[in-house]
């Protein structure tokens, strides 16, 4: 649904979705990246698993949560891309079982 | 409003018990309930069902508890087909965490003791009862580790005692469940009718509440911590500690807690609940950053992988606790069918609110049961 308007060009950096690489932005907002990958959700809810995505984009409605360099619960929308950032959405409730 | 049997000043857990037992006899009740500037204990409630640990001294308030817990499968079955609300009773037994860590935080309620301390005391319990055989069995730090596979002990963590009878439910459905019971039952469940006065007129009871007015032969106040004055106004005298606990609530997360504990839960959808401070601040119902960093210290040093759980809510309420550690189930010596209950602990309490007390206010026939729990007698305010 969404698309990126600006090419980082060379200085984008890299980071993996559930695995797959993704090229992002220096300084791009973690929760713009979820929306801009064609499944557009980040998790599925605690109790009805329903598919959420970023909705507030402002860090006070906890729909964009994703696991994020193995900590869970991140709020994406107040994230930056880092290069190398491994990101998984998350299924369900957290897991806290090491 | 067509001619009433009873009204019940307060529709919190207590008072909704009540009101749902009469109307389920056949009584026509009407709840006159507050509003959400009350202190409405029943919806900051943790949702225990314990036994363990109560009744020190008063063997029959040690009875009640017990009786009503085993009444709890029974009564959340018939919650289910009447009010068709599920409470989420689990009634697999309940843990009491013990520490090796000397406790001199006064901060924090039911707060884990030594090992050795809580099996003694279950132990005179236990003989006080005069039940046959034990309903606890203490369990040293491994077989506590075993209980829950899932969950990593503390290190302060040196076992608990484990009590057959008890467990947990949902406060909040368990208050909807009665609220819409007593009202498919036929009662009349009125909110935002503070009572503001009540006389008595010839043996009727007038009530009113603003600029609407009640009668009924019989009335009952149930009003958690604002009872005191309404009580003394039907001739029942009662002291309270105004204690305040605040709680936190954790985003939901796997179950790694499989029974309930001293300050800490886990529901059916994964939600943790933190408790809970005790603190002598009088009716203040405000909650502050201090408790809420002290209950997330001592919760993370008791269990370290919750570190990283989010909050997501923070509330506080003032517990109905009689000064004398037992609750006041008082019927009035001076004015005709008037009665007071207090307690703390209506949640396991429920089954025998909804039974005993409904059937005194039909009978006038105090149960034998219920014997020692009168409130003190004073002379009736002067209308």
């Amino acid at each position: 649904m969404f698309r990126k308007l600006h090419d980082p060009g060379p200085s984008a950096v890299t980071i993996l979705i559930d695995g797959k690489a993704v090229t992002a932005e220096p300084g791009e907002n973690l929760a713009a990246v979820l929306l801009r990958q064609p499944e557009g959700w980040n998790r599925t809810s605690t109790v009805t698993q329903s598919p959420r995505a970023p909705y507030c984009m402002m860090g006070v409605c906890f729909e964009c949560l994703a696991e994020v360099d193995g900590v869970g619960s991140v709020q994406t929308c107040l994230t930056t891309v880092r290069d190398g950032m491994k990101v998984s959405r998350q299924l369900g409730r957290r897991v806290l079982s090491a | 409003m067509q001619e009433l049997d009873v009204i019940i000043v307060g529709g919190g857990l207590l008072g909704a018990a009540v009101g749902y037992g009469l109307a389920k006899a056949g009584q026509k009740v009407v709840i006159l309930d507050g509003d959400d500037t009350d202190f409405r204990a029943s919806r900051a409630n943790f949702g225990l069902i314990r036994t363990s640990g109560k009744g020190a001294s008063c063997p029959e308030y040690q009875n009640i508890t017990r009786r009503a817990a085993d009444s709890w499968v029974e009564f959340a079955r018939e919650l289910r087909d009447v009010a068709k609300t599920d409470v989420e009773l689990e009634l697999d037994g309940g843990l009491y965490l013990c520490s090796s860590a000397s406790n001199s935080n006064q901060l924090f309620y039911n707060a884990p003791g030594s090992l050795e301390s809580r099996r003694e005391m279950l132990q005179a319990l236990h003989l006080q009862s005069g039940e046959p055989e034990p309903d606890f069995e203490m369990l040293e730090r491994q077989d506590l580790q075993k209980l829950m596979p899932r969950a990593q002990l503390g290190a302060d963590i040196s076992g608990a005692s484990f009590c057959r009878r008890d467990g947990h439910v949902n406060p909040l459905k368990l208050l909807l469940a009665l609220h819409t019971g007593f009202q498919s039952h036929g009662g009349t469940l009125l909110p935002g009718h503070r009572v503001t006065g009540i006389r008595n007129e010839a043996g009727i009871h007038l009530v009113t509440s603003g600029d609407a007015s009640f009668r009924a032969p019989k009335i009952v106040v149930t009003c958690g911590a604002e009872s005191l004055d309404l009580a003394r106004q039907i001739g029942i005298e009662a002291s309270l500690v105004a204690e305040r606990g605040q709680i936190l609530v954790t985003e939901r997360c796997e179950r790694i807690f499989p029974y309930m504990m001293n300050g800490l839960r886990q529901t059916v959808d994964g939600t943790v609940m933190i408790g809970a401070t005790a603190e002598k601040v009088g009716l203040d119902r405000s909650t502050n950053v201090s408790a809420a960093v002290s209950l997330a210290r001592k919760t993370v040093k008791l269990f370290p992988q919750l570190q990283g759980l989010k909050l997501v809510r923070h509330w506080s309420g003032i517990r109905t606790k009689l000064e004398r550690g037992h609750p006041v189930y008082g019927s009035s010596q001076t004015v005709n069918g008037a009665w007071a209950f207090i307690c703390h602990g209506a949640v396991g309490m429920a089954p025998v609110h909804a039974t005993l007390l409904p059937e005194w206010i039909i009978s006038g026939e105090r149960p034998a049961i219920l014997q020692p729990f009168h409130g003190r007698q004073v002379a009736a305010a002067a209308a």
